[in-house]
């Protein structure tokens, strides 16, 4: 697809192009516009202009505008939208039912279906007795069943518990993998993408701001949202020499390096920088006092926000964040080697 | 610390008392009739070849009314709701005016377009000799005219207050716009349409206005219940009285019965 959704005051511009068998996550944050392609590509919404096209069929373009029942297309909601009144069992046949299949063999491809996904059990439950996890499995059912040539997926795991989506995401991996359809998912976790993905396009404020691998990204992100993404450190400012002018007024002393003096975007992974109570002693080139401004627990580490000359992130183990005894709003020493720092021209 | 305040919040007290006194003035009149009535056994009562007509009639013509209303009213409300249909807000407007006028006005704009001379009625009569006024067609005309509103009415509100969420996921299983009609809007709005319907069932059945003065009076074919009881009234109190009640008792028991039982049950939780 290529083109333009405008709604009311509100417009994205996208180019994308998936390949069958492929998956392409879309990453942004809220209001990004990510659900508004979903919706445009399922033809929920008609393109402003641009075109929709599908092995060189065109779904939306200048005066053809193919309505969602007739795009093969297979979407997971957010909310999953299963419908209330039906059982697991008819929300799973109601797309192969729509599209003319006989009550018998529907239900039977639909109890089949269930099957795969490891809930057949639930086939005669209805929406409101099913679990979070079993909701997600029938509407993934639902929407593989009919064997679309598009699958779209809005933000799968967002209504799922925390402790649940590693597993889950790791399963619809596997369910997906199976599926011959270009695939399209939404999301504004880079864990997704990760598992999902075989491409990552960002999206901020209705624009593509990023596109590429996600180790890619990670390496050389050029906004503070994909930088904040991926857990890198992103700096802004003039290069002269060995020395980073940042923008808001420190200065880094970088390591070898390509890019030409000028405009660059230095990145610093947040577990290369080391965090002091004393002044170190030692070698690293870069040495900042700076102020705690905030502690984020997860998975054994701790991610410690820093104000400062440069406003960083820094990584460290559970135990080193201990042996700091350090919190909120508590002065603190980060170094970081210049040879950890990376460095590209700013475009 | 006042625990018994703590104990009871939000009993707004005014409230209560004006909503028992508003009940009790619900109760009253039936209390009254229930006290009036005659000692005189109902079998009596359906013994009689009229009221046993009446009941039939009304019964036949208030359901009849009810399928068309569902017919007719479904996609009036679906049009009010989700069409583009330009100045809607004055269709809704006529749609549902007759539900407020006096019932005798309603008569009177129906035999003035559908009588014998009327607008309609008229050619209607020349061409094919069909003349409505005094059959049970026109009851049943008189019926759907002031019924049908309560259920374009209710429907027109539940459709507009519909997430689309579960519509547009069936549009893209690739249900068509009819089908996603029928199989998910339909079904996903079921408790304000029984509502919808039971209301204009129980106008139906209750309709006397209109039906008088469109329809007549005429035994066996337009003399429906509420017809019969105003007719008795002048000569038979004691009949009046006990047709009242079969109507009062037919009325209850379906709105308490199959109203609440199925507008409030929730969905999935079914037997």
């Amino acid at each position: 697809m290529s083109g333009a959704v405008e709604l009311d005051d509100f417009r994205v511009e996208l180019d994308l192009e998936v390949e069958r068998g492929e998956t392409i996550a879309l990453l942004g944050p809220n209001g990004a516009g990510k659900s508004t392609v979903l919706r445009a590509i399922a033809g929920l919404v008609a393109l402003a202009h641009g075109r929709i096209e599908l092995d060189g069929a065109p779904w939306d373009s200048g005066d053809v505008f193919l309505p969602p029942a007739e795009r093969r297309v297979g979407a997971v909601f957010q909310s999953y939208r299963l419908f209330d009144h039906l059982d697991a069992r008819e929300n799973v046949a109601f797309g192969l039912r729509a599209r003319g299949m006989r009550r018998r063999a529907a239900r039977a491809s639909a109890e089949a279906a269930l099957d795969r996904l490891g809930i057949a059990s639930v086939a005669d439950r209805y929406p409101a007795d099913l679990s979070g996890g079993q909701a997600q499995r029938v509407a993934v059912a639902r929407a593989l069943v009919t064997e679309p040539d598009v699958v779209l997926l809005d933000e799968p795991m967002a209504a799922l518990d925390v402790s649940a989506r590693s597993a889950v995401r790791h399963e619809l991996a596997g369910w997906l993998d199976g599926v011959a359809a270009c695939r399209v998912l939404v999301s504004h976790d880079p864990v997704d993408a990760h598992a999902l993905a075989d491409r990552v396009v960002v999206l901020e404020g209705g624009a593509v701001t990023q596109r590429g691998r996600l180790v890619d990204l990670a390496a050389a992100p050029r906004t503070d949202y994909v930088a904040d993404l991926v857990g890198t450190n992103l700096l802004r400012g003039t290069l002269a020499g060995g020395a980073l002018h940042v923008a808001g007024g420190g200065v880094v002393h970088v390591g070898a390096h390509d890019a030409p003096d000028g405009p660059v975007i230095a990145t610093i992974r947040p577990a290369a920088i080391a965090l002091h109570r004393e002044h170190p002693e030692g070698s690293p080139r870069n040495v900042w006092l700076a102020e705690v401004a905030g502690v984020d627990r997860a998975d054994g580490r701790v991610r410690v926000r820093l104000t400062g000359a440069v406003d960083l992130v820094v990584e460290v183990t559970t135990e080193g964040f201990a042996s700091l005894a350090t919190d909120v709003g508590d002065p603190i020493w980060a170094s970081v080697k210049a040879s950890e720092i990376g460095v590209v021209a700013d475009a | 610390m006042n625990v018994e305040r703590r104990a009871r919040p939000g009993i707004p007290v005014p409230v209560v008392v004006l909503g028992s006194l508003g009940a009790v003035f619900f109760v009253v009149p039936f209390v009254g009739l229930i006290a009036r009535a005659p000692v005189r056994s109902i079998p009596d009562l359906f013994a009689d070849d009229g009221v046993r007509a009446a009941l039939v009639l009304s019964l036949v013509t208030s359901v009849i009314t009810t399928g068309f209303a569902i017919l007719l009213g479904v996609p009036i409300a679906w049009l009010l709701a989700r069409s583009a249909l330009p100045g809607r807000r004055l269709v809704r407007a006529v749609c549902t005016v007759s539900m407020v006028l006096p019932p005798v006005v309603a008569g009177v704009a129906l035999f003035l377009a559908l009588g014998r001379r009327g607008v309609i009625g008229g050619p209607l009569d020349d061409a094919f000799g069909v003349s409505l006024p005094f059959t049970t067609a026109a009851v049943v005309i008189a019926q759907l005219f002031v019924a049908m509103p309560f259920l374009v009415l209710t429907v027109d509100a539940a459709l507009r207050a519909l997430d689309p969420a579960a519509e547009e996921a069936a549009r893209t299983l690739g249900g068509s716009e009819w089908y996603v009609f029928l199989r998910v809007t339909v079904p996903s709005i079921r408790p304000a349409l029984v509502s919808g319907i039971v209301l204009t069932w129980a106008r139906a059945l209750g309709e006397f206005g209109a039906t008088i003065t469109f329809a007549g009076s005429l035994p066996g074919a337009t003399r429906t219940m509420p017809l019969a009881t105003y007719l008795a009234l002048e000569n038979d109190t004691d009949q009046a009285i006990l047709l009242s009640l079969v109507l009062v008792a037919v009325s209850f028991a379906v709105l308490f019965g199959l109203r609440e039982r199925w507008v409030g049950a929730a969905f999935g939780a079914r037997p």
